[in-house]
Formats: structure tokens, sequence, C-alpha cells
């Protein structure tokens, strides 16, 4: 039986979704973590009782999908409330959400939705993220989108952007490697490019998703790569991780599928290629050429 | 109004209304025509929660068909969009927005049919809890009118003048009929459930009543006024000793 007995999370850990739970409490499958959306949970006492049964057993990272720091009308703070009491039952290794915003005077957009990068954004962030981590009484971390559009007013880039974050608030990183890869093909920045400028002491956790290729209606011709989460993760990506890995240390990484989700094995046997990867990246030079 | 709020509720009349986002396009940048880029998020946010109600509301399609079904989701996710971030607490107004829309108000039994499934769906993921018995009343003698119970957490009641109870039975066994007339009867319903089992029953409106007043949070005595005012010949401690017997109650709230 796979038992931890510290709540830290190492190597690469798999979203555990709602279709999944049953099985993962039944089996007790060999992953090292796993990681939840509270906002499937909050009102779901069945699946709350699953995972809390679960938890026994292995290292929970909890990521939320609601908070919406980058929300200008305010954090929902009924919602901080609910996220703050599942978060004290479970006793996660980490807790995380995105640099974006979902929330409008009381209205959730379901999607992340980006944010202007400029001074105005960064303050109300700041502000923000001082909130959530007092409401919640743990470190949050901040994770960077996929983005589509931009804005043309933004005053620095979104690294300058996370940069100039960590150093105001102490916050650390969630780096999202396949939306590097997504937002620098849709948004033409290079990617190794953005993962050089991350400040590499503040990367705490590192996520891989699907992305899908569609017609860009933007560009007549062009492909916008979507963050669907719904798919394999593709070979650049997996690129770009051994490059992040290279430069931040062995991470731990996320496999996060969230559509058309695929039967366990799947997405472990993802979790075991990116601990492949990750010893790929870190071994001494010589190794590194025999393993290719 | 600070700057990003205005922006903010800009893209939001854009993401939910579908509206052109005046204002907001110039500031965009992301393509040649970035505005395109915008209708990726409009659309995942119509998408999603549109086959949110659909998954939700699958036995209220089988009566209505899917294309009137997609019609209202769409038309309900523009004007009502969630309220907080749980997408599962996302819906229970859909019932009454079917009721009163156009297509969908001349099927009498329609808002009740939904409000059924909507009562399902929520005691299919609830989990029951230990009950009390009898004699965790004792204790309370003569005060025992001025306490209220705790019912089990997936309990949920809905009275009707239509037999939708049948209906939706014929739904989840697969055997509707070609035709099937639905004649106006009052159905008084208790739902039921706990980790994945669910369960609906009839009960005589009077036993209906009073397990409805206290699952409302009012007192044993109100919700015993209640049942007697519905039907005079209930006799109230039998309703109780049955309630408890069932442990539909899991707790007492004192005086
Ligand atoms: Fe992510």
């Amino acid at each position: 039986m796979t038992t931890f007995s510290d709540k830290g999370a190492a190597g690469a850990g798999v979203g555990l979704r709602l279709p999944h739970i049953q099985e993962v409490v039944t089996t007790l499958p060999h992953a090292r973590w796993l990681e939840i959306h509270p906002e499937n949970f909050l009102a779901n006492p069945h699946a709350t009782e699953l995972l809390l049964e679960t938890r026994r057993h292995y290292p929970v990272s909890v990521h939320t999908v609601g908070l919406s720091i980058g929300s200008a009308t305010g954090i929902d703070r009924n919602h901080l409330r609910r996220v703050r009491a599942l978060i004290d039952r479970l006793d996660p290794c980490m807790v995380s959400g995105h640099l974006a915003w979902s929330t409008h005077e009381g209205e959730f957009l379901n999607d992340l939705v980006p944010l202007p990068y400029d001074e105005e954004t960064l303050r109300l962030l700041s502000a923000h993220l001082g909130e959530v981590q007092d409401g919640l009484g743990r470190e949050y971390l901040v994770e960077n989108p996929a983005s589509y559009f931009g804005f043309g007013n933004s005053t620095m880039t979104e690294v300058e952007f996370l940069g100039e974050l960590t150093e105001r608030t102490g916050c650390r990183l969630l780096c999202d490697v396949s939306n590097i890869h997504v937002s620098g093909h849709n948004m033409g920045f290079d990617p190794y490019a953005y993962i050089d400028g991350l400040p590499a002491h503040a990367i705490g956790e590192i996520h891989l998703g699907g992305f899908t290729i569609e017609p860009d209606g933007a560009t007549p011709g062009a492909d916008l790569l979507v963050d669907t989460h719904s798919t394999f993760i593709a070979e650049p990506s997996w690129d770009l991780y051994g490059h992040a890995i290279r430069r931040f240390g062995a991470i731990p990484t996320l496999i996060e599928w969230d559509k058309d989700i695929p039967a366990l094995a799947t997405l472990l046997a993802q979790a075991a290629h990116a601990d492949q990867v990750v010893a790929r990246s870190l071994a001494p030079e010589p190794a590194r050429a025999a393993a290719c | 109004m600070p700057r990003l709020a205005e922006l903010q509720r800009k893209l939001r009349d854009a993401i939910v209304g579908g509206g052109e986002a005046s204002g907001v396009v110039p500031l965009l940048v992301g393509g040649a025509n970035p505005a395109e880029r915008l209708a990726i998020h409009r659309h995942h946010y119509e998408a999603s929660l549109v086959g949110t109600l659909i998954g939700k509301f699958a036995a209220t399609t089988w009566l209505i068909g899917s294309a009137l079904m997609d019609d209202a989701a769409k038309a309900f996710v523009s004007r009502h969009p969630p309220a907080a971030p749980c997408i599962a607490e996302y819906g229970g107004d859909f019932p009454r927005f079917l009721a009163e829309r156009a297509e969908t108000r001349s099927l009498g039994c329609i808002r009740d049919f939904a409000e059924l499934e909507w009562h399902l769906g929520h005691a299919a993921i609830a989990v029951d809890s230990p009950a009390i018995d009898l004699q965790a009343l004792a204790a309370y003698g003569d005060r025992v009118a001025d306490i209220g119970l705790v019912v089990q957490g997936g309990l949920r009641y809905l009275a009707s003048p239509w037999p939708v109870d049948d209906l939706m039975r014929l739904y989840l066994t697969e055997t509707a009929p070609d035709s099937f007339v639905l004649s106006a009867t009052d159905v008084w319903l208790e739902i039921g459930g706990s980790r994945g089992a669910i369960r609906f029953d009839r009960l005589d409106r009077g036993t209906f009543v009073f397990r409805r007043a206290l699952a409302e949070g009012h007192t044993l005595g109100v919700a015993g006024e209640q049942a007697l005012e519905a039907d005079e010949s209930l006799d109230v401690g039998a309703a109780l000793r049955s309630l408890i017997g069932k442990g539909l109650a899991i707790d007492i709230r004192s005086p």
C-alpha cells in the first residue's frame, strides 16, 4: 500500500478529478501526490468524504480556480472562507491559484481572463494576495496564465510583472510550462526567454497540461493553441519542461487533465514520464547525451 | 470607478452577453484581429455552462427535447451567470426560468419536473449522518414542542399538482411508452439520498407538511400545527415516531 506519512509533494503528481476519486480510494495506485480543485468539492459532501479518505494516503495540493485575485471588484470573501474550511480539514502540501480574474461584482465567469500588466494591477494583486494568504492562513502560489490576448496599454511584460509581484509580496510562483508554450505561440514571445526571466528562487510548483491546436480566427491561416487540458502533453512542452528543470531544479510537477479525462493509468504514465524528464535533465552531461 | 474595474465590466459584458465590448477592443493585442481572441472566452463561458446545465437536467432534456433545452440553457447562462465558483451549485433557478419561457411554459409540469431532477442531483451527492433515536427527545420533557430537528442533508420536499414522480420513473427506468398522458394529481414528495443512491417517495399531505416544516427549521410545535392545518386527522405523535424511526433526524436544535 502506498502511504505517505509526511505532507510534502515531490516528483510528478496528477490531478484528482471526480471520475477517478472512487478508483483512487479503492485501489490506492502509486501516485506521488494529488492536486484537487476545491470548487469541485465544496458543494459535494460525498466527494469530500472520499477526498478526506484519499488524503490519508497521499499528499494533496489545493489549486483554486475561483478565488479571482485579479478582480477589481474584490475577492469573494464567502468563497475564501469556504476554501479555508476545506484546507483546514485537508492540511494540503501546497495552495495555489491564477494570475487572472474570473469574478465581477458577484458574477463568476467560469474562466480565467487576462489582466493588463501595469502599476494599478500590481497594487491590486499585492493587496489581494495579502488578503488571500491571511484568509487561508497559508502561502498561495500564483500561476502564470495561458493567454489568447493581452492589453496594448500594459507597461510591463508578464515575466516582469511576476518578478515585481514576488519582489513586493514575497509570494512564490506556480510555473505552468505548458501555459508558457501556449502563450508564447499565441502572443509571439520566446518561451525559453520567458523561463530564463522568471525568479528561479520563487518557483514552488510546475504544471504541465495538454493543449489543442485550432484555427486562429484572429489571423487567417494561422493556428492558435488553446489550453484545454484535454489531451497528452505535447513534445514542445516536454522540451520546455526539461529547460525549466535545468534552471529551477527538481520542482514538484503536476499533470493537468480536466476535459475528456482518460483512464487514471494514462495520467500516471504521463507523471512517470515527467519524472524521467527530470532525471535526464539533471543528469551530468555525458549521461544526458547517452540518454538521448 | 477605477480604470481596471471599468475594463473588467466591459469584458464581462462581452463574455456573458456576447456584446461588442465597445471601447475595449482597441486596447487588446493578439493576432491581426484580437476581438476574435476575446470570443474564445465568450465561447468557453457559454459552452461550459450550457454543458453543465444539460448534464444536470438530463431528464428535463429528455422531456422537452435537445433543441429546446439547448436554446433555453443558452438564454439562461447569458441572463443568469453563476453567483459563486462552485458550478455544482449553478442551475437552481433554471426550473423557474423554464416555466416562464414562452417555448416551454405550456408544459404545465415543467417546473416541478425540473425541480425534482435538481433535488435528485442534490440527494445523489449527499452523505447520510448517524440518526438520533426517540430517547434523545425524552430529556426535553414538557419543552419538546420547542425543539427543532436537524434532518439528513440530502432531504428535500416538493409538492406538485402533477405526478412528476411517475414521469421521472419512466425516464429513470427507460420505460417511457410512445405517448403518455399526464393527468393532474396532487403529489407530496420526499426526495432523499446518500453516497450516490437516490430515492423519491410520495407522502400523505399532513406528513409532508410536518417533515418539510422541520426541514425548514421550524420547531416540533410549529411543524405539528402546520401539519394539522393541512390534515386535521394527522396523528402528529405517530408522524414524529415515523420520522425518527426512518433515521431522518440527525440532531436536535435546543430551544
Ligand atoms: Fe496550470
